[in-house]
């Protein structure tokens, strides 16, 4: 299913998430800034500001381009707006993750795993 | 026997379901604990801090913990844990900055200060987070009230550390003392406590639920495409079995009409 190279590096978590989210992540010494000149975060912070270009950039910047990101943690509500992407991501690495937010509590409606199990059962 | 096969694929399936969503529970409360926690660290910010946010990001950190990932054998699918880097690795670590500006501002004795800390934390490993930051928190109250003696203990313990088959003892300290890969130092040296239990949470969150929920989530993905295959293997056993009825009675259709029709030659 998965390579050995493809898993080996995977070594981060990457977070897209609103600021209290990646605040309480980060704090949990996840985050992660590559050396220079790159400098590229692990995390993406999302307001009411941030176009849904910018997450689907984001989103597909760890789960595509980077080759060092194990886990991708997003919250719901912003998963929500790039529904789409999140439900036609197929690839065995980085896995995706849905977490609750501050206002927005856990739906297990929308959890695509969830969705996964009722599909299975054919619902 | 394929029936049976998928029965115990599903039953597998479910189990893994069951503690997926005992997982998602004990998440949620975790996250609604971590955001009270911060809510509450806002609504009593230091003088000088705004928002426990991304203003304080360190624009160099380094993640303190790295995920490890292992192919289970079995189900040939990924399990993921968080391995917490020691922190003399984590300083030896290529990309890891050599010098940290942002250090420049505090003076020797927080820098102390906090490798007093850090060697507490690393001796009393037994007790939760929660409990360890309480007390460094009061061990660093202390040192600033009668700074001179506290700090002697710290610099007598660095001092004994060091010379430990090491030749150049002062690098070595001076590497040991500019490193500080606690994000909660963004925010200040004495952050307040409900930050500190925020940080807890997260890292309780992190470290036990996310990589087992994971490595579950990949699990139950494997468990179907298992059952989709044994399923059409199932679904194409059934076709052949009803080709193989429809055959045969056409057969004796086919013979009966055959004998009609002698019946009729005769």
């Amino acid at each position: 299913m998965a390579s050995q190279a493809d898993y080996k590096d995977r070594q981060f978590l990457a977070v897209i998430g609103d600021e209290d989210s990646v605040t309480g992540l980060l704090l949990a010494g996840i985050g992660h800034v590559t050396s220079p000149p790159d400098n590229q975060k692990n995390f993406l912070v999302v307001d009411s500001k941030t176009e849904n270009s910018a997450i689907e950039a984001a989103f597909d910047r760890f789960t595509t381009e980077r080759k060092d990101i194990g886990i991708v943690l997003i919250n719901q509500h912003i998963a929500d707006r790039i529904r789409y992407r999140i439900d036609t991501y197929t690839q065995a690495f980085p896995t995706v993750l849905e977490i609750p937010s501050k206002d927005h509590p856990y739906d297990p409606e929308k959890d695509s795993v969830l969705r996964r199990v009722r599909r299975l059962f054919g619902e | 026997m394929s029936t049976s096969k998928i029965d115990s694929l599903l039953q597998q399936y479910l189990s893994l379901l069951h503690e997926y969503t005992i997982l998602r529970a004990h998440l949620s409360t975790l996250q609604s604990s971590l955001h009270q926690h911060l809510a509450r660290a806002n609504f009593s910010a230091q003088p000088g801090i705004r928002y426990y946010g991304q203003d304080y990001y360190d624009e160099r950190m380094q993640a303190t913990s790295r995920l490890e990932t292992i192919i289970s054998p079995l189900s040939n699918t990924p399990e993921f844990k968080l391995v917490k880097l020691p922190p003399a690795a984590a300083a030896a670590k290529p990309e890891q900055p050599e010098n940290e500006p942002a250090q420049g501002k505090n003076n020797s004795s927080e820098e102390k200060q906090q490798q007093q800390q850090q060697d507490q934390d690393e001796k009393s490993t037994a007790r939760s987070g929660g409990e360890n930051d309480d007390h460094a928190d009061v061990d660093q109250q202390l040192s600033k009230d009668d700074a001179g003696e506290v700090e002697g203990k710290g610099e007598g313990e660095g001092e004994t550390e060091t010379e430990m088959g090491n030749d150049d003892e002062k690098p070595k300290l001076n590497e040991k003392k500019k490193k500080s890969n606690d994000p909660l130092r963004w925010f200040g040296i004495l952050t307040p406590l409900p930050l500190r239990q925020a940080q807890a949470d997260a890292k309780k969150a992190v470290e036990d639920v996310i990589p087992r929920l994971a490595s579950l989530s990949e699990q139950m993905k494997g468990l179907e495409l298992e059952v989709r295959r044994e399923r059409k293997k199932r679904a194409k056993a059934e076709k052949e079995e009803a080709k193989l009825k429809v055959k045969e009675l056409e057969e004796k259709l086919g013979g009966v009409e055959l004998g009609e029709g002698k019946g009729v030659e005769v």
